[in-house]
Protein backbone atom coordinates (compact mmCIF):
# COMPACT_ATOMS: atom_id res chain seq x y z
CA UNK A 1 0.00 0.00 0.00
CA UNK A 2 1.23 3.47 -0.81
CA UNK A 3 1.97 5.32 2.41
CA UNK A 4 0.68 8.78 3.24
CA UNK A 5 4.27 10.05 3.05
CA UNK A 6 4.59 9.04 -0.59
CA UNK A 7 1.16 10.39 -1.49
CA UNK A 8 2.06 13.63 0.26
CA UNK A 9 5.23 13.98 -1.80
CA UNK A 10 3.30 13.31 -5.04
CA UNK A 11 0.46 15.71 -4.18
CA UNK A 12 2.91 18.38 -3.01
CA UNK A 13 5.01 18.14 -6.15
CA UNK A 14 1.89 18.46 -8.31
CA UNK A 15 0.59 21.43 -6.34
CA UNK A 16 3.89 23.27 -5.96
CA UNK A 17 5.02 22.71 -9.53
CA UNK A 18 1.76 24.03 -10.90
CA UNK A 19 1.61 26.98 -8.57
CA UNK A 20 5.22 27.98 -9.23
CA UNK A 21 4.38 27.96 -12.95
CA UNK A 22 1.25 30.00 -12.32
CA UNK A 23 3.31 32.58 -10.40
CA UNK A 24 5.57 32.94 -13.42
CA UNK A 25 2.51 33.23 -15.66
CA UNK A 26 1.07 36.04 -13.57
CA UNK A 27 4.38 37.92 -13.63
CA UNK A 28 4.50 37.67 -17.42
CA UNK A 29 0.84 38.66 -17.76
CA UNK A 30 1.15 41.52 -15.28
CA UNK A 31 4.21 43.01 -16.97
CA UNK A 32 2.71 42.52 -20.43
CA UNK A 33 -0.54 44.23 -19.46
CA UNK A 34 0.95 47.19 -17.63
CA UNK A 35 3.78 48.23 -19.92
CA UNK A 36 3.16 51.23 -22.17
CA UNK A 37 2.36 49.14 -25.22
CA UNK A 38 0.52 45.99 -24.28
CA UNK A 39 2.38 42.92 -25.45
CA UNK A 40 -0.63 40.87 -26.42
CA UNK A 41 1.03 37.56 -27.23
CA UNK A 42 2.84 37.45 -23.88
CA UNK A 43 -0.32 38.55 -22.12
CA UNK A 44 -2.27 35.74 -23.76
CA UNK A 45 0.26 33.14 -22.67
CA UNK A 46 0.65 34.60 -19.18
CA UNK A 47 -3.10 34.79 -18.72
CA UNK A 48 -3.77 31.22 -19.79
CA UNK A 49 -0.75 29.60 -18.16
CA UNK A 50 -1.19 31.54 -14.92
CA UNK A 51 -4.88 30.76 -14.47
CA UNK A 52 -4.82 27.15 -15.67
CA UNK A 53 -1.77 26.26 -13.59
CA UNK A 54 -3.30 27.97 -10.57
CA UNK A 55 -6.54 26.03 -11.06
CA UNK A 56 -4.67 22.73 -11.24
CA UNK A 57 -2.54 23.66 -8.23
CA UNK A 58 -5.60 24.53 -6.18
CA UNK A 59 -7.19 21.18 -7.05
CA UNK A 60 -4.05 19.34 -5.93
CA UNK A 61 -3.55 21.43 -2.80
CA UNK A 62 -6.30 19.87 -0.61
CA UNK A 63 -4.84 16.43 -1.31
CA UNK A 64 -1.41 17.72 -0.30
CA UNK A 65 -2.88 19.08 2.94
CA UNK A 66 -4.86 15.90 3.71
CA UNK A 67 -1.94 13.56 3.07
CA UNK A 68 0.34 15.93 4.99
CA UNK A 69 -1.87 15.75 8.05
CA UNK A 70 -2.06 11.97 7.70
CA UNK A 71 1.70 11.59 7.40
CA UNK A 72 2.65 13.72 10.38
CA UNK A 73 3.03 11.99 13.74
CA UNK A 74 0.60 12.65 16.56
CA UNK A 75 -2.70 14.38 16.21
CA UNK A 76 -3.52 18.04 15.90
CA UNK A 77 -1.20 20.94 15.25
CA UNK A 78 1.45 21.02 17.93
CA UNK A 79 4.20 23.05 16.30
CA UNK A 80 4.31 26.74 15.34
CA UNK A 81 5.58 25.88 11.86
CA UNK A 82 2.53 23.69 11.23
CA UNK A 83 0.16 26.42 12.42
CA UNK A 84 1.86 28.97 10.17
CA UNK A 85 1.82 26.51 7.28
CA UNK A 86 -1.92 26.16 7.62
CA UNK A 87 -2.48 29.92 7.79
CA UNK A 88 -0.27 30.59 4.77
CA UNK A 89 -1.80 27.79 2.71
CA UNK A 90 -5.34 28.97 3.41
CA UNK A 91 -4.43 32.59 2.63
CA UNK A 92 -2.89 31.44 -0.65
CA UNK A 93 -5.94 29.35 -1.43
CA UNK A 94 -8.21 32.32 -0.72
CA UNK A 95 -6.21 34.61 -3.00
CA UNK A 96 -6.12 31.93 -5.69
CA UNK A 97 -9.85 31.33 -5.54
CA UNK A 98 -10.47 35.09 -5.73
CA UNK A 99 -8.20 35.41 -8.77
CA UNK A 100 -9.84 32.50 -10.56
CA UNK A 101 -13.35 33.69 -9.70
CA UNK A 102 -12.63 37.14 -11.16
CA UNK A 103 -11.16 35.62 -14.30
CA UNK A 104 -14.13 33.29 -14.75
CA UNK A 105 -16.78 35.93 -14.15
CA UNK A 106 -15.14 38.90 -15.86
CA UNK A 107 -13.19 37.15 -18.58
CA UNK A 108 -10.18 38.84 -20.11
CA UNK A 109 -11.46 42.26 -19.09
CA UNK A 110 -9.47 41.77 -15.86
CA UNK A 111 -6.51 42.82 -18.00
CA UNK A 112 -8.49 45.74 -19.47
CA UNK A 113 -6.81 48.55 -17.51
CA UNK A 114 -3.57 48.86 -15.63
CA UNK A 115 -5.05 48.92 -12.13
CA UNK A 116 -7.19 45.87 -12.72
CA UNK A 117 -4.30 44.06 -14.38
CA UNK A 118 -2.02 44.94 -11.49
CA UNK A 119 -4.56 43.62 -8.96
CA UNK A 120 -5.01 40.38 -10.90
CA UNK A 121 -1.32 39.71 -11.43
CA UNK A 122 -0.23 40.78 -7.93
CA UNK A 123 -2.96 38.66 -6.31
CA UNK A 124 -1.87 35.70 -8.43
CA UNK A 125 1.79 36.22 -7.55
CA UNK A 126 0.99 36.58 -3.84
CA UNK A 127 -1.14 33.42 -3.95
CA UNK A 128 1.79 31.54 -5.47
CA UNK A 129 4.23 33.09 -2.99
CA UNK A 130 2.09 32.10 0.00
CA UNK A 131 1.87 28.49 -1.16
CA UNK A 132 5.56 28.26 -2.06
CA UNK A 133 6.38 29.62 1.37
CA UNK A 134 4.08 26.98 2.84
CA UNK A 135 6.07 24.28 1.06
CA UNK A 136 9.28 25.86 2.28
CA UNK A 137 8.03 25.67 5.85
CA UNK A 138 7.32 21.98 5.27
CA UNK A 139 10.97 21.52 4.39
CA UNK A 140 12.02 23.42 7.50
CA UNK A 141 9.74 21.26 9.64
CA UNK A 142 10.84 17.93 8.16
CA UNK A 143 14.52 18.57 7.50
CA UNK A 144 15.38 21.69 9.45
CA UNK A 145 16.27 23.64 6.32
CA UNK A 146 14.73 24.87 3.09
CA UNK A 147 15.59 26.98 0.07
CA UNK A 148 13.86 29.98 1.63
CA UNK A 149 15.58 29.72 5.03
CA UNK A 150 17.47 32.91 4.21
CA UNK A 151 14.30 35.00 4.35
CA UNK A 152 14.44 37.38 7.33
CA UNK A 153 11.10 36.13 8.63
CA UNK A 154 10.66 33.88 11.63
CA UNK A 155 7.81 31.41 11.76
CA UNK A 156 8.68 30.11 15.22
CA UNK A 157 5.78 32.01 16.79
CA UNK A 158 2.10 31.95 15.93
CA UNK A 159 -0.07 35.03 15.57
CA UNK A 160 -3.46 33.84 16.74
CA UNK A 161 -6.50 36.09 16.69
CA UNK A 162 -9.17 35.64 19.36
CA UNK A 163 -12.27 33.79 18.22
CA UNK A 164 -14.40 36.95 18.17
CA UNK A 165 -11.92 38.68 15.85
CA UNK A 166 -11.93 35.73 13.45
CA UNK A 167 -15.73 35.73 13.44
CA UNK A 168 -15.72 39.46 12.68
CA UNK A 169 -13.30 38.93 9.78
CA UNK A 170 -15.52 36.16 8.41
CA UNK A 171 -18.56 38.44 8.65
CA UNK A 172 -16.65 41.29 6.97
CA UNK A 173 -15.48 38.99 4.18
CA UNK A 174 -19.00 37.65 3.67
CA UNK A 175 -20.40 41.19 3.45
CA UNK A 176 -17.68 42.13 0.96
CA UNK A 177 -18.49 39.08 -1.14
CA UNK A 178 -22.22 39.80 -1.01
CA UNK A 179 -21.70 43.43 -2.03
CA UNK A 180 -19.36 42.39 -4.82
CA UNK A 181 -21.95 39.94 -6.11
CA UNK A 182 -24.77 42.47 -6.12
CA UNK A 183 -22.69 45.25 -7.65
CA UNK A 184 -21.48 44.15 -11.07
CA UNK A 185 -18.53 46.00 -12.46
CA UNK A 186 -19.68 49.08 -14.34
CA UNK A 187 -17.88 52.19 -15.57
CA UNK A 188 -17.86 55.20 -13.25
CA UNK A 189 -19.61 57.16 -15.96
CA UNK A 190 -22.67 54.93 -15.67
CA UNK A 191 -22.76 55.31 -11.89
CA UNK A 192 -22.54 59.08 -12.11
CA UNK A 193 -25.45 59.03 -14.54
CA UNK A 194 -27.75 57.59 -11.88
CA UNK A 195 -28.05 60.81 -9.98
CA UNK B 1 -19.95 19.79 -13.74
CA UNK B 2 -20.80 16.09 -13.73
CA UNK B 3 -17.32 15.25 -15.04
CA UNK B 4 -15.77 17.34 -12.31
CA UNK B 5 -17.76 15.44 -9.68
CA UNK B 6 -16.63 12.12 -11.14
CA UNK B 7 -12.98 13.23 -11.12
CA UNK B 8 -13.28 14.42 -7.52
CA UNK B 9 -14.97 11.15 -6.50
CA UNK B 10 -12.16 9.13 -8.13
CA UNK B 11 -9.54 11.24 -6.34
CA UNK B 12 -11.38 10.71 -3.08
CA UNK B 13 -11.56 6.96 -3.57
CA UNK B 14 -7.85 6.84 -4.41
CA UNK B 15 -7.07 8.61 -1.18
CA UNK B 16 -9.50 6.63 0.95
CA UNK B 17 -7.26 3.57 1.58
CA UNK B 18 -4.43 5.78 2.81
CA UNK B 19 -6.64 7.98 4.94
CA UNK B 20 -8.26 4.94 6.47
CA UNK B 21 -5.05 3.12 7.20
CA UNK B 22 -4.84 4.04 10.87
CA UNK B 23 -1.64 5.88 11.68
CA UNK B 24 1.21 4.72 9.45
CA UNK B 25 3.36 7.45 10.96
CA UNK B 26 2.47 6.74 14.53
CA UNK B 27 0.23 8.43 17.03
CA UNK B 28 2.91 10.10 19.11
CA UNK B 29 3.92 9.26 22.66
CA UNK B 30 1.11 8.66 25.11
CA UNK B 31 -0.30 6.56 27.91
CA UNK B 32 -1.91 3.44 26.48
CA UNK B 33 -3.02 -0.03 27.46
CA UNK B 34 -1.78 -3.13 25.68
CA UNK B 35 -2.30 -2.87 21.88
CA UNK B 36 -3.94 0.52 22.32
CA UNK B 37 -7.20 -1.11 23.41
CA UNK B 38 -8.66 -1.97 19.99
CA UNK B 39 -6.13 -0.53 17.55
CA UNK B 40 -5.42 -2.30 14.26
CA UNK B 41 -2.37 -3.94 15.88
CA UNK B 42 -4.72 -5.61 18.34
CA UNK B 43 -7.27 -6.74 15.76
CA UNK B 44 -6.82 -10.48 15.28
CA UNK B 45 -8.42 -10.33 11.85
CA UNK B 46 -5.70 -8.17 10.39
CA UNK B 47 -2.64 -8.09 12.65
CA UNK B 48 0.53 -10.15 12.53
CA UNK B 49 3.09 -11.26 15.09
CA UNK B 50 6.36 -9.36 14.89
CA UNK B 51 9.54 -11.33 14.34
CA UNK B 52 11.52 -8.79 16.35
CA UNK B 53 13.23 -9.83 19.59
CA UNK B 54 12.06 -7.80 22.52
CA UNK B 55 13.89 -8.11 25.82
CA UNK B 56 13.07 -6.24 29.01
CA UNK B 57 15.89 -6.01 31.53
CA UNK B 58 16.47 -4.27 34.83
CA UNK B 59 17.32 -4.81 38.48
CA UNK B 60 15.37 -7.78 39.87
CA UNK B 61 15.16 -6.10 43.28
CA UNK B 62 13.96 -2.56 43.97
CA UNK B 63 13.35 -0.60 47.14
CA UNK B 64 9.83 0.49 47.96
CA UNK B 65 9.23 4.09 46.78
CA UNK B 66 12.73 4.44 45.36
CA UNK B 67 13.90 4.66 41.79
CA UNK B 68 14.76 1.81 39.49
CA UNK B 69 15.18 1.63 35.76
CA UNK B 70 14.27 -0.90 33.11
CA UNK B 71 15.53 -1.08 29.54
CA UNK B 72 13.69 -2.46 26.54
CA UNK B 73 16.09 -3.86 23.98
CA UNK B 74 14.61 -4.31 20.52
CA UNK B 75 16.50 -6.37 17.97
CA UNK B 76 15.94 -7.79 14.47
CA UNK B 77 13.07 -5.42 13.81
CA UNK B 78 11.77 -5.20 10.24
CA UNK B 79 9.59 -2.15 10.09
CA UNK B 80 8.60 0.51 7.57
CA UNK B 81 11.07 2.54 5.53
CA UNK B 82 10.92 5.31 8.11
CA UNK B 83 12.08 2.87 10.82
CA UNK B 84 9.27 3.85 13.16
CA UNK B 85 8.53 1.52 16.07
CA UNK B 86 6.13 2.03 18.96
CA UNK B 87 7.34 0.61 22.29
CA UNK B 88 5.17 0.05 25.38
CA UNK B 89 6.12 -0.52 28.98
CA UNK B 90 3.25 -2.39 30.64
CA UNK B 91 2.37 -4.12 33.87
CA UNK B 92 -0.15 -6.48 32.29
CA UNK B 93 -1.39 -7.55 28.85
CA UNK B 94 -5.14 -7.81 29.26
CA UNK B 95 -5.86 -4.64 27.30
CA UNK B 96 -7.45 -2.98 30.34
CA UNK B 97 -5.60 -1.29 33.21
CA UNK B 98 -2.23 -2.34 31.82
CA UNK B 99 -0.47 0.94 32.51
CA UNK B 100 2.31 0.60 35.11
CA UNK B 101 0.79 3.46 37.10
CA UNK B 102 -2.33 1.33 37.61
CA UNK B 103 -0.12 -1.22 39.35
CA UNK B 104 1.64 1.18 41.69
CA UNK B 105 4.58 2.22 39.54
CA UNK B 106 5.31 5.84 38.73
CA UNK B 107 7.05 6.68 35.47
CA UNK B 108 9.60 9.38 36.19
CA UNK B 109 11.21 9.68 32.78
CA UNK B 110 12.24 7.73 29.72
CA UNK B 111 14.94 7.98 27.11
CA UNK B 112 12.47 9.40 24.59
CA UNK B 113 12.05 12.45 26.79
CA UNK B 114 8.51 11.82 28.01
CA UNK B 115 6.86 10.41 31.10
CA UNK B 116 4.53 8.16 29.13
CA UNK B 117 4.44 4.35 28.92
CA UNK B 118 4.29 4.40 25.11
CA UNK B 119 6.96 6.04 22.99
CA UNK B 120 7.80 6.02 19.32
CA UNK B 121 11.40 5.59 18.34
CA UNK B 122 13.09 5.47 14.97
CA UNK B 123 15.60 2.76 14.22
CA UNK B 124 18.96 4.27 13.30
CA UNK B 125 19.76 4.08 9.58
CA UNK B 126 21.09 0.63 8.73
CA UNK B 127 20.30 -0.78 12.14
CA UNK B 128 17.54 -3.08 13.34
CA UNK B 129 18.00 -2.58 17.07
CA UNK B 130 17.28 0.14 19.56
CA UNK B 131 17.06 0.58 23.34
CA UNK B 132 14.44 2.48 25.31
CA UNK B 133 14.97 3.08 29.03
CA UNK B 134 12.32 3.95 31.60
CA UNK B 135 13.05 5.23 35.09
CA UNK B 136 10.35 4.27 37.56
CA UNK B 137 9.49 4.77 41.20
CA UNK B 138 8.84 1.36 42.72
CA UNK B 139 5.42 0.47 44.15
CA UNK B 140 4.66 -1.07 47.56
CA UNK B 141 6.66 -4.08 48.72
CA UNK B 142 5.86 -7.34 46.98
CA UNK B 143 6.28 -9.09 43.64
CA UNK B 144 5.47 -6.96 40.63
CA UNK B 145 5.55 -7.78 36.93
CA UNK B 146 6.58 -5.62 34.02
CA UNK B 147 6.63 -6.40 30.33
CA UNK B 148 7.33 -4.59 27.08
CA UNK B 149 5.34 -4.63 23.85
CA UNK B 150 5.79 -3.13 20.43
CA UNK B 151 3.81 -2.05 17.38
CA UNK B 152 5.11 -1.53 13.89
CA UNK B 153 4.33 -1.98 10.21
CA UNK B 154 6.58 -3.39 7.53
CA UNK B 155 5.79 -1.10 4.63
CA UNK B 156 4.80 -3.87 2.19
CA UNK B 157 1.40 -5.42 2.80
CA UNK B 158 0.11 -2.96 5.37
CA UNK B 159 -0.10 -5.56 8.12
CA UNK B 160 -0.03 -4.02 11.61
CA UNK B 161 2.45 -6.05 13.64
CA UNK B 162 2.65 -6.47 17.39
CA UNK B 163 4.98 -8.24 19.78
CA UNK B 164 5.67 -8.57 23.47
CA UNK B 165 8.55 -9.51 25.73
CA UNK B 166 8.79 -12.07 28.51
CA UNK B 167 7.46 -10.81 31.81
CA UNK B 168 10.07 -9.53 34.25
CA UNK B 169 9.44 -10.07 37.96
CA UNK B 170 10.64 -7.30 40.24
CA UNK B 171 10.82 -7.92 43.96
CA UNK B 172 10.12 -4.70 45.76
CA UNK B 173 11.45 -4.79 49.31
CA UNK B 174 11.09 -2.37 52.22
CA UNK B 175 13.79 0.24 52.62
CA UNK B 176 16.31 -0.44 55.46
CA UNK B 177 16.43 2.39 57.99
CA UNK B 178 20.03 3.41 57.41
CA UNK B 179 20.05 3.01 53.66
CA UNK B 180 21.41 6.14 51.97
CA UNK B 181 18.64 7.03 49.58
CA UNK B 182 16.84 9.72 47.71
CA UNK B 183 13.96 11.35 49.54
CA UNK B 184 10.68 9.71 48.40
CA UNK B 185 9.39 13.21 47.69
CA UNK B 186 12.21 13.91 45.24
CA UNK B 187 11.22 13.81 41.57
CA UNK B 188 13.96 14.38 39.02
CA UNK B 189 13.15 16.88 36.27
CA UNK B 190 12.39 15.23 32.92
CA UNK B 191 12.40 18.22 30.56
CA UNK B 192 14.25 21.52 30.40
CA UNK B 193 14.88 24.29 27.88
CA UNK B 194 17.79 24.54 25.49
CA UNK B 195 20.77 26.57 26.71
CA UNK B 196 19.74 26.30 30.34
CA UNK B 197 22.21 25.08 32.96
CA UNK B 198 20.32 22.89 35.39
CA UNK B 199 20.90 23.11 39.13
CA UNK B 200 18.94 20.12 40.39
CA UNK B 201 18.04 20.12 44.08
CA UNK B 202 18.43 16.54 45.29
CA UNK B 203 16.85 15.70 48.65
CA UNK B 204 18.31 12.65 50.40
CA UNK B 205 17.88 10.59 53.57
CA UNK B 206 20.62 8.93 55.67
CA UNK B 207 23.24 10.29 53.28
CA UNK B 208 26.59 11.76 54.31
CA UNK B 209 28.10 12.20 50.89
CA UNK B 210 26.75 12.48 47.37
CA UNK B 211 28.53 12.39 44.03
CA UNK B 212 26.98 12.83 40.61
CA UNK B 213 27.85 12.04 37.04
CA UNK B 214 26.26 12.58 33.66
CA UNK B 215 26.57 11.26 30.14
CA UNK B 216 25.34 12.25 26.71
CA UNK B 217 24.47 10.17 23.65
CA UNK B 218 28.13 9.29 23.12
CA UNK B 219 28.05 7.40 26.43
CA UNK B 220 31.10 9.23 27.81
CA UNK B 221 30.56 9.64 31.57
CA UNK B 222 31.65 12.89 33.23
CA UNK B 223 31.64 14.12 36.80
CA UNK B 224 29.01 16.70 37.77
CA UNK B 225 29.75 19.31 40.46
CA UNK B 226 27.78 18.80 43.67
CA UNK B 227 27.27 21.30 46.47
CA UNK B 228 25.68 20.63 49.86
CA UNK B 229 22.86 23.14 50.14
CA UNK B 230 21.47 22.21 53.55
CA UNK B 231 20.98 19.15 55.74
CA UNK B 232 20.27 16.28 53.35
CA UNK B 233 19.83 18.56 50.32
CA UNK B 234 22.38 18.76 47.53
CA UNK B 235 22.63 20.81 44.38
CA UNK B 236 23.80 18.98 41.27
CA UNK B 237 24.92 21.20 38.38
CA UNK B 238 24.26 19.75 34.95
CA UNK B 239 25.64 21.41 31.80
CA UNK B 240 23.39 23.24 29.36
CA UNK B 241 22.39 21.60 26.10
CA UNK B 242 23.10 23.52 22.90
CA UNK B 243 20.47 21.61 20.92
CA UNK B 244 17.54 19.29 21.50
CA UNK B 245 18.93 16.12 23.08
CA UNK B 246 18.69 13.86 26.10
CA UNK B 247 21.25 13.91 28.88
CA UNK B 248 21.36 11.19 31.53
CA UNK B 249 22.59 11.69 35.07
CA UNK B 250 22.76 9.72 38.29
CA UNK B 251 23.96 10.09 41.85
CA UNK B 252 25.85 7.85 44.23
CA UNK B 253 24.86 8.15 47.87
CA UNK B 254 27.10 7.17 50.77
CA UNK B 255 26.32 6.92 54.46
CA UNK B 256 26.29 4.46 57.33
CA UNK B 257 24.45 1.86 55.30
CA UNK B 258 25.62 0.38 52.00
CA UNK B 259 26.27 2.93 49.25
CA UNK B 260 23.58 3.24 46.63
CA UNK B 261 23.73 4.35 43.03
CA UNK B 262 20.54 5.67 41.51
CA UNK B 263 19.41 4.65 38.04
CA UNK B 264 20.19 6.97 35.15
CA UNK B 265 17.68 9.80 35.06
CA UNK B 266 16.83 11.13 31.62
CA UNK B 267 16.72 14.89 31.19
CA UNK B 268 15.52 16.01 27.77
CA UNK B 269 16.28 19.45 26.40
CA UNK B 270 13.78 20.85 23.96
CA UNK B 271 12.59 24.19 22.72
CA UNK B 272 9.41 25.27 24.49
CA UNK B 273 6.37 24.38 22.41
CA UNK B 274 3.40 26.71 22.44
CA UNK B 275 0.07 25.29 23.42
CA UNK B 276 -1.87 25.84 20.20
CA UNK B 277 -5.62 25.68 20.51
CA UNK B 278 -7.07 24.09 17.37
CA UNK B 279 -10.46 25.81 17.15
CA UNK B 280 -9.26 29.47 17.07
CA UNK B 281 -6.53 28.47 14.62
CA UNK B 282 -8.91 26.72 12.22
CA UNK B 283 -11.37 29.60 12.49
CA UNK B 284 -8.58 32.09 11.78
CA UNK B 285 -7.42 30.20 8.70
CA UNK B 286 -10.98 30.11 7.33
CA UNK B 287 -11.25 33.84 8.04
CA UNK B 288 -7.95 34.54 6.26
CA UNK B 289 -8.99 32.49 3.22
CA UNK B 290 -12.39 34.19 2.98
CA UNK B 291 -10.92 37.67 3.47
CA UNK B 292 -8.22 37.10 0.84
CA UNK B 293 -10.75 35.91 -1.71
CA UNK B 294 -13.19 38.71 -0.84
CA UNK B 295 -10.53 41.41 -1.13
CA UNK B 296 -9.46 40.29 -4.60
CA UNK B 297 -13.05 39.99 -5.82
CA UNK B 298 -14.05 43.33 -4.29
CA UNK B 299 -11.05 45.10 -5.80
CA UNK B 300 -11.83 43.71 -9.23
CA UNK B 301 -15.49 44.65 -8.88
CA UNK B 302 -14.82 48.27 -8.00
CA UNK B 303 -16.19 51.00 -10.25
CA UNK B 304 -13.78 51.88 -13.06
CA UNK B 305 -13.07 55.00 -15.05
CA UNK B 306 -13.75 53.37 -18.39
CA UNK B 307 -15.90 50.59 -19.78
CA UNK B 308 -14.33 47.15 -19.36
CA UNK B 309 -12.65 45.93 -22.46
CA UNK B 310 -10.78 42.87 -23.62
CA UNK B 311 -7.20 43.82 -24.49
CA UNK B 312 -6.79 40.57 -26.39
CA UNK B 313 -9.80 41.06 -28.59
CA UNK B 314 -7.76 42.40 -31.45
CA UNK B 315 -5.19 39.68 -31.23
CA UNK B 316 -5.30 37.98 -34.58
CA UNK B 317 -2.55 35.45 -34.71
CA UNK B 318 -2.14 31.75 -34.63
CA UNK B 319 -2.20 31.58 -30.82
CA UNK B 320 -5.62 33.16 -30.65
CA UNK B 321 -7.09 30.57 -32.96
CA UNK B 322 -5.42 27.59 -31.40
CA UNK B 323 -5.77 28.39 -27.73
CA UNK B 324 -9.05 29.44 -26.25
CA UNK B 325 -9.80 29.94 -22.57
Amino acid sequence: MVSANTLHVVATELAIGSIALSGLGFVVAGVSATVANIRRKELLFGDQVGHMALLFGLVALPFAILTGINSSPGDGIDHPLLANKLSLAMTGMGLGIGVLWCRLTQGRTVWGNKTSAAVQSLAGVFAAACILLTASLGGTYARGESLLSWLPVSFDSVLLMPVWASVMVIVLATVLLALSRTAPKVPLADISGLD
Amino acid sequence: MQRMLIVLAVFGLLLAPSLGSANPNGVGAGDFDYQCGGACHGDASMNGTSTANLVLSGEPVAYEGLFTSVTVHLDDATTTASGLVGVFLLADSTGVNDHPSQHGWTIVSNSAGTTTNYVEVTLPQGSSSVNVTWTLRAPAAGKHALLAALHHGDGTDGTPYFGESERMEVSVVPVPDDLPRLDPAFTPPAVRGIGVTSAVQVATLSTDQLTAEWRDASGHVQHAPVEATSEGVWTVALPAALSANTLEWRVTLSGEGPSQTSPWFQLTSEAPQPDIDGTPLYLQTVALALLSAALVIALQRRPTEAAPHDPLEALEDVYRQEVKF
